[in-house]
């Protein structure tokens, strides 16, 4: 794990992960390789200064125009002018994307150190706010209270971790924030726990964090003919049934209502659709031609895509006639997101029932 | 100074008060053969029940239909016309009647003024004759009145329109708005140069984004109207029109439905003739609903999502 980013005679680096072996990290954020040797070289001078099978790596930040063949090739020439014996000990890694960090060698050897790298990373280019890492942690909880809902409280670390897609130490992590605030039971001496339950204080928390790390696309209807949130579900469910937009299910207002009927809203203000893993938004024009994309938050959206890293297994699907509804923690997000609050609040009020549990008004009377 | 001009040109008129007019003065055995089309056959479909829409234009055409009924029914209706006082429509090349010299092309068409309402003219039109329902050419039959010789005009395209009219109180039947709307995008494979004669909305438009602009309202009204009775016609539209060119054009029809858009998409990715299209519309048809370009060019979207694709893709 890293402990301090400052060698013992005050070389200073970005970051170390203590192994064994540990690793000295430099993270470049550059188009000019004049930049990464430098990085290298500080590198060497902090290796000569730390324990003798330390390795020391040095990270180009995605969005670089260096390319790999010409980082190679730095590093080559580097290592043929550098003392082997630490030359030898210094890595290159470039990064393709923000959210990924792709090599074997450095996951072999130093197990767990992506999330980490991935946090310095956005820390050390001032993205510490969109923090990979914390995305992946917010989507674990979320998917925690998503399984409570579905009334599975009870899980493990491992398989949670396979469902999300994202490491042990990142699940860990997770658990370790909500159990922080009590609400955590571990059993079976630690390989299960299970979650007791959430207020909705917490429960507004997490569809705030979670709605974070959606990314949100807004369509307009220009025609002023706009067709009915209602009818463009309708829409979607005859594409669907075509086989088209499968990975995509209804959320918002519909789906809350879909969840709970009783919810005090009259028409929905607009369709909004969450989009599970990768889908063409092609589908859109067959939703409706007329609908056009905009960024500006102030227009009047009359469908909103929210691509959500929620796993798909959280879709509720019914077959006659075919619907597939967004999970509840996506409904949250959508009313949260248009100001519906007290509707929000209102739907939360049933989520313990949903999950078998007398609501929290009940359990007050009880008591 | 221009709008009083435009005003004077193209005259707001109540479609169910001329629909009805015209129904009084023909005769009443004549009224099974007559399909109105155009503007006020659109107008009254779409807002006949709104004593408050006009639509705005100075021709009613009137098509006979059968093409077999088409001679001896406008004949009848012509003299029955002149009769009750409707007068010939003066001026341009073609306004006097001709006589047995002289040929059907130079023979004017039947286009008469109510007594005392010079604001608009009836135009009579003959369906294609059934025989030779491929044809898309313009094609002119001679009717000999007591008056002179005139022509019945026809294009092939309008024996579309002759698909299931509807029917209306006056005993007069009108176009299918969607028959009307592939008759146009039919008529204008491409966007054309020719513009229409005379001061047609205050400037010489291009016939074609006329036209094709004209589809684009027909859809928008269409699309108004299903929201407001709860209906969902506009999507039965491809549908209607595959049958249509089926049954009219059966050796042509797949190859008919390939290129129906066609034209259609070139006047949307034509900024010049796609405005001239919009402002022809918010003229006409759409005068009342004065709608924007943005609006259009959305409903061009939907039009050639719902209409033109499903429509090519039922004869792939």
């Amino acid at each position: 794990m890293s402990t301090s980013n400052v060698i013992d005679d005050g070389q200073q680096v970005d970051g170390v992960w203590e192994g064994p072996p540990s690793l000295l990290v430099e993270v470049k954020r550059t188009n000019n390789v004049g930049a990464v040797r430098d990085g290298l070289l500080h590198l060497v001078y902090a290796l000569h200064s730390a324990s003798p099978d330390a390795e020391a790596l040095c990270v180009i930040a995605a969005g670089s125009r260096l390319s790999p063949l010409r980082l190679q090739a730095e590093l080559d020439r580097f290592r043929l002018v550098v003392r082997p014996d630490l030359s030898q000990r210094v890595h290159l890694l470039s990064m393709d994307t923000p959210e990924q960090v792709c090599s074997e060698f450095v996951s072999s050897r130093w197990p767990g150190v992506e999330d980490w790298l991935l946090e310095l990373v956005a820390r050390d280019t001032g993205a510490a706010g969109t923090s990979p890492v914390r995305t992946r942690q917010a989507n674990v909880v979320a998917a925690i209270a998503q399984l409570w809902l579905l009334g599975q409280a009870e899980q493990t670390p491992k398989l949670l971790g396979e469902a999300c897609g994202v490491s042990y130490p990142t699940v860990a992590t997770a658990i370790k924030t909500l159990d922080a605030e009590g609400l955590i039971e571990h059993r079976e001496g630690g390989r299960k726990f299970l979650l007791r339950h959430l207020g909705p204080a917490r429960w507004l928390r997490i569809a705030r964090e979670h709605a974070a790390t959606r990314k949100v696309l807004r369509f307009r209807d220009p025609s002023g003919q706009a067709r009915l949130p209602t009818e463009l579900a309708l829409r979607l469910h005859d594409l669907q049934q075509k086989g088209i937009a499968r990975e995509v299910a209804v959320g918002g207002v519909l789906g809350a209502t879909h969840y709970f009927p009783e919810i005090d809203i009259t028409a929905p203000p607009r369709l909004d659709l969450s989009v599970y893993g990768h889908c063409d938004l092609g589908f859109m024009r067959r939703l409706d031609a007329a609908l056009e994309r905009t960024d500006d938050p102030k227009e009047r959206a009359r469908v909103v895509v929210h691509l959500t890293p929620e796993p798909r297994r959280f879709v509720h699907e019914q077959q006659q006639p075919y619907a597939a509804w967004a999970s509840e923690l996506e409904c949250l997000c959508d009313l949260i997101e248009q100001g519906l609050d007290e509707q929000a609040l209102d739907f939360i009020e049933q989520f313990p029932q949903r999950s078998g549990r007398p609501t929290w008004r009940q359990a007050k009377n009880d008591n | 100074m221009a709008a009083s001009k435009e005003r004077q040109l193209m005259p707001a008129l109540s479609p169910t008060v001329v629909l009805q007019q015209v129904s009084d003065a023909v005769p009443e055995s004549c009224r099974p053969y007559i399909i109105i089309i155009g503007s006020l056959a659109a107008g009254y479909h779409y807002f006949g029940d709104d004593g408050a829409r006009a639509v705005r234009t100075k021709d009613v055409d009137a098509m006979f239909s059968p093409n077999a009924k088409a001679i001896g029914a406008a004949r009848e209706v012509t003299e029955a016309l002149l009769q009750a006082r409707w007068v010939l429509n003066a001026g341009g090349d073609f306004s006097e009647p001709g006589n047995a010299e002289t040929p059907d092309q130079l023979l004017p068409l039947v286009r008469l003024k109510p007594p005392d309402q010079p604001a608009w003219f009836l135009e009579l039109l003959g369906a294609p004759r059934e025989n030779e329902p491929d044809e898309s050419g313009r094609r002119f039959e001679r009717i000999e009145t007591t008056e002179g010789h005139f022509a019945l005009c026809s294009f092939g395209y309008l024996a579309l329109a002759e698909w299931k009219p509807l029917t209306t109180p006056t005993g007069l039947q009108i176009a299918r708005p969607e028959m009307m709307a592939l008759a146009n995008l039919l008529h204008h494979p491409r966007v054309g140069h020719e513009r229409m004669s005379g001061n047609h909305f205050g400037t010489a438009v291009k016939r074609s984004n006329k036209d094709l602009g004209r589809v684009l309202a027909l859809a928008y009204l269409q699309v108004d109207r299903d929201q407001r009775h709860g209906t969902a016609e506009f999507d039965g539209w491809a549908q209607s029109m595959a049958i249509a060119l089926e049954e009219r054009f059966p050796a042509r029809a797949a190859s008919l439905a390939a290129r129906a858009g066609d034209g259609l998409r070139a006047m949307l990715a034509s900024t010049l003739d796609f405005d001239e299209a919009v402002r022809t519309c918010n003229r006409g048809l759409l005068a009342t609903k004065d709608v924007a370009v943005d609006a259009l060019a959305a409903t061009g979207r939907r039009f050639t999502a719902e209409v033109i694709e499903p429509l090519a893709a039922r004869f792939a």
